[in-house]
């Protein structure tokens, strides 16, 4: 699943870390969701879009999953 | 190359138990008997204690080296549940083939040597697999 998630982090000037403790979650795990090496929980997914104050499906793109 | 405490942590655990218990083995494969001997019993007690202590010892060791990261408000989330959860059902495969490789020995073989070798060396295998899985999954990020 392909996601904005760097873009919009580098757009708000946040490190992975301050965006990290916001989510609740470690670095590591920001540094796999921005790579798509990790797809976040529902959970997750709706905090990320909580804390960019937009909706998921502007974040997160399924693509052929779809 | 940046190494994580809970990697270098895996790869103390990998290293410990493949160090302690080939040790054992090479020992137990050179004094094959048809029954555990009450020195063999001792040696075992030996190696878990040997292996806790190193353990011990080196995650203190590995703790103070990772002051800074440890410090982190966060220390596991989803993602760290879902690594182990995947190393958990590795290494329950290997357990599975293991029990049921033991039984068949037990039954076939005389004496319980066999059987409890087969069935310690199934459960080392089982741990590396499970700790070597999650450092895998951790590596690739």
């Amino acid at each position: 699943m392909k996601n904005r998630l760097r873009q919009l982090r580098a757009k708000r000037d946040w490190s992975q870390a301050a965006l990290a403790e916001r989510l609740d979650v470690s670095r590591q795990t920001v540094n796999a969701i921005e790579t798509g090496r990790y797809d976040p929980s529902l959970p997750l997914a709706f905090r990320i879009a909580r804390v960019f104050d937009l909706p998921i499906e502007s974040i997160f793109d399924p693509g052929d999953q779809a | 190359m940046y190494i994580s405490f809970r990697e270098k942590s895996l790869g103390l655990l990998i290293v410990s138990l493949v160090a302690v218990f080939g040790g054992y083995f090479i020992h137990a494969l050179n004094h094959v008997t048809e029954r555990v001997q009450a020195g063999q019993i001792v040696l075992f007690a030996s190696a878990i204690v040997v292996l806790v202590l190193i353990q011990i010892i080196g995650h203190v060791v590995l703790a103070v080296a990772s002051l800074r990261e440890l410090s982190a408000k966060i220390q596991t989330d989803e993602r760290d549940t879902m690594v182990r959860l995947k190393g958990s059902r590795a290494s329950s495969l290997v357990l599975a083939v293991g029990v049921f490789l033991s039984l068949c020995v037990g039954v076939a073989g005389s004496g319980n040597f066999a059987f409890v070798h087969v069935l310690l060396a199934f459960w080392v295998v089982a741990q590396v697999t499970d700790y070597a899985t999650q450092l895998v999954l951790y590596r690739r990020g």
